[in-house]
């Protein structure tokens, strides 16, 4: 690859990523008193974040079905208010273990 | 002094789980970058610089493809739209009074993950406390990535893969807690997933959506998408005062 055109390229990254994380938190400092939008703010993080989430989570690079364990784990750990560490791991370690014997469940399952 | 000092500390621990997600998340865009023929400095310094997975994965293959300067822009502009959102809620939320150059670091590091960390504290975001939380990770990043582009096979491919589910893991652990905790949250979650589902998961609908949109169809759906539920519920259950934002 042209080398002018990557650092180019890494520039606009970087101008992008920045900028968009930076302006806000610079600008924006005095609380919001627009009751619609200081509660829209309070919402916004977490559609965004679900709406990351799925389904992206089940169409990782793991495969579905531990995927789907994996998410279920998750989300049952943190319901179950344990610490980040154990939710992070157990279902890592989940998706790990089925992910290996991925072939074997789609062939119980008949797929 | 004491008490930056411990608030930093207490950060530097909480963050360390998300750091150990990058490590192998930054180690294989590293091998990548290596194998689609970055040089080494230009693919160290795309990291360094830009502290993103998203980001950096389709700045990457936008480039393999020899797109045009001005199409990486608006590409990558409507990939990081959700930055604003999360930035503009972590202004909210951070501690009042805090330096410019505190906020010119916190800027860097606010990924989604650490944003998604730092929101499960109760109250005010302290500045400190944030700047240790992204510390770890951030050198993490950076070493992934180095070690990546030097040494393409040192992590075994299956705990890269396994990896991206600890990143995932770390967003449910964010939003599960506050579904609990509030109706509305409840709300926002289910509406968005279920739009997020019908218009990313669903393949006809999903590239219909593609067709019309372009490549960067699933960026304009999550920020569109989520105004939208965060609109609804900020009509139906308005926020009173600042104690229950959390």
């Amino acid at each position: 690859m042209n080398n002018t055109y990557a650092i180019i390229g890494v520039i606009i990254l970087f101008v992008t990523t920045y900028f968009t994380r930076m302006l806000p938190l610079v600008f924006c400092k005095k609380p919001i008193q627009n009751t619609f939008l200081k509660s829209l703010l309070a919402y916004l993080p977490y559609a965004v974040l679900t709406s990351m989430l799925i389904p992206e989570i089940f169409n990782g690079p793991y495969g579905l079905i531990p995927g789907i364990l994996g998410f279920i784990v998750a989300v049952a750990l943190s319901y179950l208010n344990r610490s980040l560490i154990v939710v992070l791991a157990v279902s890592t370690v989940v998706t790990y273990i089925t992910m290996i014997f991925n072939p074997q469940i789609m062939a119980m399952v008949g797929a | 002094m004491e008490k930056s000092k411990s608030l930093f500390m207490q950060g530097l621990k909480e963050g360390f789980p998300i750091g150990m997600g990058y490590l192998p998340l930054a180690f294989s865009l590293g091998v990548n970058a290596a194998t689609d023929g970055f040089q080494f400095f230009t693919s160290i310094a795309m990291s360094l610089f830009s502290f993103t997975g998203v980001g950096q994965m389709n700045a990457m293959a936008l480039m393999l493809e020899n797109a045009t300067y001005f199409s990486i822009f608006i590409a990558l502009m409507v990939i990081n739209l959700r930055n604003i959102v999360l930035s503009l809620s972590l202004t909210q939320r951070l501690e009042e009074n805090v330096s410019l150059w505190k906020r010119l670091i916190i800027a860097m590091g606010n990924t989604d993950e650490i944003f998604a960390l730092t929101i499960r504290r109760e109250g005010k975001i302290p500045a400190d406390y944030f700047i240790g939380v992204m510390t770890f990770p951030y050198l993490a990043w950076s070493i992934g990535a180095i070690i990546g582009n030097l040494a393409t096979t040192l992590v075994p491919r299956d705990i890269c893969i396994v990896m991206s589910m600890a990143l995932y893991a770390m967003l449910v652990a964010a939003v599960v807690p506050a579904v609990k905790k509030s109706r509305p949250i409840l709300f926002v979650t289910l509406l968005s997933g279920v739009l997020s589902f019908i218009m990313q998961g669903v393949k006809p609908i999903s590239n219909l959506l593609i067709s019309l949109m372009g490549k960067s169809a699933s960026s304009w759906i999550l920020v569109a998408g989520s105004v939208f539920t965060a609109a609804v519920a900020a009509c139906i259950w308005p926020v009173k005062d600042s104690e229950e934002e959390n």
